[in-house]
């Protein structure tokens, strides 16, 4: 049989790490079903018997305010893991208490690791384990996840308490007033049916911690308790019975010498300082940026020259045609276009990886937060749009450690207004064919009006599409840290095998469908294929702007790439890169092409932006949502450039 | 003397009193750390003014402006900065502002744990005296030496 045990902390407890070295490589992430949240699940093998391990969010309370607390309360109601591991920090372990009490509250079956043993012991601060557990009547491990301490020994104990099944009671002695409270309760509850199988004593302290809103209690029941009981008070008393009881055993079982500050202090001093720290933030930026386009290119570049020489090899060499260009254009073009993604992401995530543990994160975030404020983004979200110049994919995923959901579902679906590098190209043969003269100052206004797209999209989005909590951007500036390679390459490693297996599927299923468009029915003749025909039939609402059907193809084909527009301008006008700029001159006027290049700038985000949409709002309704609102926005603001165009050009 | 966390100066300290959120979020900021008793205190500014760091324990946490504005503090000793003073007695609590800056004031004998006395203040142009010596700072500069009020 296999124990199912969950791991719950506070955010930046070295959580993480943990599960790490318990699993190895042998983990895998998913979504929570219904949410953007991630769920990392991961399985090992101790004395003979199976184990699967499942990583619960980062949280401080059960509060089910966030999604992640949500994810985090519903999964320890209804699934009763076998044992619940709360990772506490040692150096901040009266913090992680709350947590834990919330838990024993729930009367699982918990296990507390006290991690980063070894910062508490170089800074002099001793804590016995012992005095912890015989309060709370739970095996309590010190652990550390850098040097390795104490690991084998939170096996033993998860095994035991997995093992055991049945929960010591832990009797905590509340004020008489809670104790009456608590029986009160408990005594209405047994007239509810469904209300049997839940555990009645969390129920109660549940709703005086948390109140009727958080869990679905009758209203008899509500209007009963509110008419005994003073809540408020009540409430009021629980907490300060919760601290002064988890000061107590802090204070019995923690010496510390007093804290030091100093490095901490200066290496802040310096990364939130206004000249310095905004210097280091732009540095780190370039850096990312750089590192994740630059030196992740040569290696996308040889990819997509390997891909080439296969789909050379192959050619011709299949007497059928159309499966001769099924193969060569459709699938190994297709194959190609989802792996030319993967150097980049596997480099952007190692650094945004290193920045995220080694702490950085949360103080660029500092750094900027007011910039962003007022379209509804933290600072958390800047460093994903900066991306997003540089390629939607790789942006979209980096919004992965944001906080709060209702903001990092509108980034998700704004970055594409991004200007990444792809449409550059597109520019280009436009501007150089129709505005030689002002080229710089077009491309300035594309770029400027690409991030107030973003940002105002963000906002809009929130106000009328994104429903969601509203949470307080508070976070914690956590202590800094090196981060280990083995870390950093297995988050890369599951995040980039994760792309291929969620996006790559519908990349190349999408690149295939663009193949039979443009092959069919007349067997490669573009100009009288079904794409030429749907390049047709969008004229009646494309004309008035001087775009005829061969530019619609061209947009068309510019879903699997936005570069693709240029290419396939070519192949439709049957020119190549000399003649492009009089073919051009010949379909288009200055004022249809200043509205195309706008239009090309907001127009549909290509399949694989698309599919890491679908990937990370886990659903296809945002997909199609963003489908038609990218489509939307960009007609719009087409028709409004060509509009103001005619009275300047 | 009770005012909210978001009219620390940097470097000052208070003693949590209450938190005026609605019920959920104030669970959320306890559940952080942000509780009621405790030492808090204001240590890093934005280049932008908002949002702001402080130290709670051993913890560092970044709260925004409009969030701070509701969590009110104890303050024991008042911080003000040389701008705000009326004439008196203070003590330099922090001189923020570059090292050049520091190192002319440390020449005019001011530096933190001196004793200084105000002799006016004229919309922020303030006059004052060290080591028998009179000197006047422009409001600008002001700004930037914040004070403790001695009594007497």
């Amino acid at each position: 049989m296999t124990f199912e045990i969950a791991i719950i902390g506070n955010p930046n407890v070295g959580k993480t790490s943990i599960f790490n070295i318990i699993t190895g490589s042998r983990q895998y992430i998913a979504n929570w079903p219904g949410v953007t949240v991630e769920k990392k699940v991961g399985s090992f093998k101790y004395k003979g018997h199976h184990f699967k391990l499942v990583d619960l969010p980062g949280i401080y309370t059960l509060s089910a305010q966030s999604d992640d607390e949500k994810v985090a309360r519903d999964y320890l109601i209804n699934e009763s893991p076998d044992a619940v591991v709360v990772v506490a920090d040692s150096l901040n372990l009266e913090r992680s208490m709350y947590l834990l009490m919330q838990i024993l509250e729930m009367n699982l079956p918990a296990v507390l690791a006290i991690n980063s043993i070894d910062e508490a012991q170089s800074k002099g601060k001793i804590i016995n384990p012992s005095f912890i557990s015989k309060t709370l009547n739970i095996p309590v491990v010190l652990t550390s996840a850098k040097k390795l301490i104490g690991i084998d020994i939170l096996l033993e104990s998860i095994h035991k308490v997995a093992e055991k099944k049945s929960i010591p009671v832990r009797n905590f002695i509340y004020t008489e007033s809670i104790n009456s409270f608590i029986e009160h309760f408990s005594n209405k509850l047994e007239e509810y049916d469904f209300l049997k199988s839940y555990d009645k004593r969390w129920l109660a302290l549940y709703y005086l911690e948390f109140g009727s809103k958080n869990f679905h209690y009758p209203e008899t029941l509500i209007e009963d308790i509110n008419s005994q009981f003073d809540i408020n008070k009540l409430k009021s008393e629980f907490m300060n019975w919760k601290f002064s009881f988890i000061s107590s055993i802090i204070k019995s079982s923690v010496i510390e010498k007093g804290r030091s500050w100093a490095m901490r202090d200066i290496l802040d001093h310096v990364m939130t300082h206004k000249v310095l720290g905004l210097l280091i933030y732009v540095v780190a930026l370039y850096f990312v940026f750089s590192l994740t386009f630059n030196i992740a290119s040569p290696l996308s570049d040889l990819i997509d020259i390997g891909f080439n020489y296969l789909g050379n090899f192959f050619n011709g060499k299949i007497p059928i045609p159309w499966l001769n260009s099924l193969i060569v254009d459709g699938i190994i073009g297709g194959v190609g276009g989802v792996l030319i993604f993967i150097p980049q992401l596997f480099v952007l995530f190692f650094f945004m990886g290193f920045l995220e543990e080694s702490g950085y994160l949360p103080r660029a975030a500092f750094l900027v937060d007011k910039l962003v404020r007022k379209f509804g983004l933290s600072g958390r979200s800047f460093m994903s749009i900066i991306l997003g110049f540089g390629c939607s994919v790789p942006a979209i995923m980096s919004t992965k450690t944001i906080a709060n959901k209702k903001e990092r579902m509108a980034l998700i679906l704004s970055i594409p207004f991004a200007s990444c590098s792809a449409r550059l190209p597109v520019y280009i043969i436009l501007i150089s064919a129709f505005f030689d003269k002002n080229a710089a100052t077009i491309l300035l206004f594309v770029y400027i009006s690409s991030i107030l797209l973003v940002l105002l999209s963000a906002k809009i989005l929130q106000i009328f599409f994104i429903k969601g909590e509203e949470v307080p951007f508070t976070i914690e500036l956590p202590r800094f840290r090196m981060p280990t390679f083995r870390n950093l390459a297995l988050y890369s490693w599951n995040r980039g095998k994760h792309f291929l297996e969620k996006a790559g599927g519908i990349i190349l299923i999408a690149t295939i469908f663009i193949w039979l468009l443009s092959y069919f029915p007349n067997n490669n003749d573009i100009s009288h294929s079904y794409a030429a025909y749907i390049g047709k039939f969008f004229e009646p609402i494309t004309l008035h702007l001087g775009w005829n059907w061969q530019t619609n193809i061209s947009l068309i084909f510019g879903a699997v790439a936005k570069e693709v527009v240029a290419s396939s301008y070519m192949t439709i006008l049957n020119v190549g890169q000399e003649g492009i700029t009089y073919a051009l001159q010949d379909i288009l006027t200055q004022r249809s092409a200043l509205a195309l290049i706008f239009f090309v700038l907001a127009y549909i985000p290509c399949f694989a932006t698309l599919s890491v949409i679908r990937q990370e709002t886990n659903s296809w309704k945002w997909l199609f949502f963003e489908l038609f609102y990218t489509l939307t926005i960009a007609y719009l603001i087409a028709n409004f450039v060509y509009l103001i165009g005619g009275i300047f050009l | 003397m009770i005012i909210p966390l978001s009219s620390l100066k940097i470097g000052m300290n208070g003693i949590i009193i209450r938190l005026e959120f609605e019920e959920s979020i104030k669970e959320r900021f306890i559940a952080m750390g942000i509780i009621p008793g405790k030492k808090i205190t204001y240590v890093h500014e934005s280049p932008f003014g908002d949002p702001m760091v402080f130290k709670i324990e051993d913890n560092k946490i970044m709260i925004r402006k409009n969030e701070a504005e509701k969590i009110f503090v104890d303050v024991t000793e008042e911080i003000l900065s040389l701008e705000e003073s009326t004439p008196g007695v203070y003590k330099i609590f922090l001189i923020k502002g570059g090292l050049f800056f520091r190192k002319e004031l440390e020449n005019l004998n001011i530096v933190n744990g001196s004793i200084i006395n105000v002799i006016n203040n004229h919309f922020g142009k303030v006059s004052l005296k060290v080591n028998n010596k009179t000197i006047t700072f422009g409001k600008g500069r002001s700004k930037k030496i914040l004070v403790k009020k001695l009594n007497k």
